[in-house]
């Protein structure tokens, strides 16, 4: 008998620890094809610029579809950088910090929405604080931010407001460290001190 | 009689001569017509300068400025390519494709970003130790007996 719920214990931890390991090296693998994706498009927006320069032209932008990478987030002080995916659901958060649809791309005036995993890629950001910069990447060019306040709310709290003037908010659970459903929501909300014509760095 | 010769040949070469010179300084007038067709022509033939003049100047102004990315160039056509504009460009054209996106609700929640993965974890390592853990004393025991 001893046995069996011993062997029960250790079949049924193992498929755990395997699901979890699953999810996270899916999540890794999609996060890595984001990334490839993301520097592909970079070295195709470069070619399409320079096109575009020479045609005197611009072009109409769509909407992103969802799961494709929409912008890089770089955050310097806790060596984040992350491609960001559209999307916030399982699929996309599970590969890399999602961008809320309906909200502009970081850059664009009005509020970009980014939101991400606590155990994941904003496992860190308890460790930011206001004043603390951000940098982004996306179609609307780089900026660098500058983070003006952090406030958390309860998961169910109106949290996300447009916003008339370019703003950049990344939402995750809080607090941090807890296990289970985290009941609370950590809002940071940067804002931008000047866009960056070089390429970003690495953050890692 | 040989004074009315003399005063004959006098007469016709003085009149003969007033009129050959009054001949050869004669300009005849121009027709109205003639007037008004080559002042037409040069009235084209100069419009069409200026304005080909400015048409060269204004492409060349709007050349000028676009190097130096003062005005951005008037969005005229749709890319192939999701990737690349110049920032202020693309702003605009964001903005106006943004127009038809849904749009962000004021007072929305923040996403779910809740995640049980790591209790999952705690969980199955939990359980991992205690199956082995139980294994081998079941093991142990029966070495012992």
């Amino acid at each position: 008998m001893r046995k069996l719920i011993g062997l029960a214990f250790f079949i049924s931890g193992g498929l755990l620890l395997s699901f979890v390991g699953g999810r996270y090296a899916v999540g890794i693998a999609r996060a890595d094809s984001a990334r490839e994706q993301w520097d592909a498009a970079e070295a195709h927006r470069a070619v399409v610029r320079a096109r575009e320069l020479v045609a005197h032209r611009t072009a109409s932008l769509s909407a992103p579809s969802a799961g494709a990478p929409v912008a890089r987030l770089v955050i310097p002080k806790i060596n984040l950088d992350e491609i960001v995916i559209e999307g916030v659901d399982g699929d996309a958060l599970n590969a890399g910090p999602g961008h809320l649809p309906g909200s502009v791309l970081p850059g664009v005036r009005g509020n970009a929405i980014v939101s991400a995993h606590r155990d994941r890629h904003f496992s860190h950001f308890d460790l930011l604080n206001v004043g603390d910069t951000v940098l982004t990447d996306s179609r609307a060019g780089r900026m660098k931010w500058v983070i003006v306040s952090q406030r958390v709310v309860d998961k169910d709290s109106p949290a996300l407001f447009a916003t008339r003037d370019t703003t950049l908010t990344l939402t995750t659970c809080w607090p941090i460290r807890f296990l289970g459903s985290a009941p609370e929501r950590l809002i940071v909300t940067a804002k931008p001190v000047g866009r960056l014509t070089e390429r970003l760095a690495s953050a890692n | 009689m040989p004074y009315r010769y003399l005063l004959g040949f006098a007469l016709i070469a003085g009149i003969s001569s007033a009129a050959s010179a009054q001949f050869t300084t004669f300009i005849p007038p121009q027709t109205k017509a003639a007037d008004s067709i080559k002042t037409a022509v040069g009235t084209q033939q100069r419009a069409q300068g200026d304005s080909i003049q400015r048409v060269q100047l204004t492409n060349m102004k709007t050349w000028v400025d676009s190097a130096a990315g003062v005005v951005a160039p008037p969005a005229t056509t749709r890319a192939d390519s999701l990737m690349g504009l110049p920032p202020d460009s693309l702003t605009r054209s964001q903005a106006a494709a943004t127009d038809s996106a849904p749009t962000l609700k004021n007072g929305a929640r923040a996403p779910e970003t809740a995640s049980n993965l790591p209790l999952f974890a705690l969980l199955g390592a939990m359980g991992l130790g205690i199956g082995t853990v139980m294994l081998a004393g079941t093991k142990l025991g029966r070495e012992r007996a």
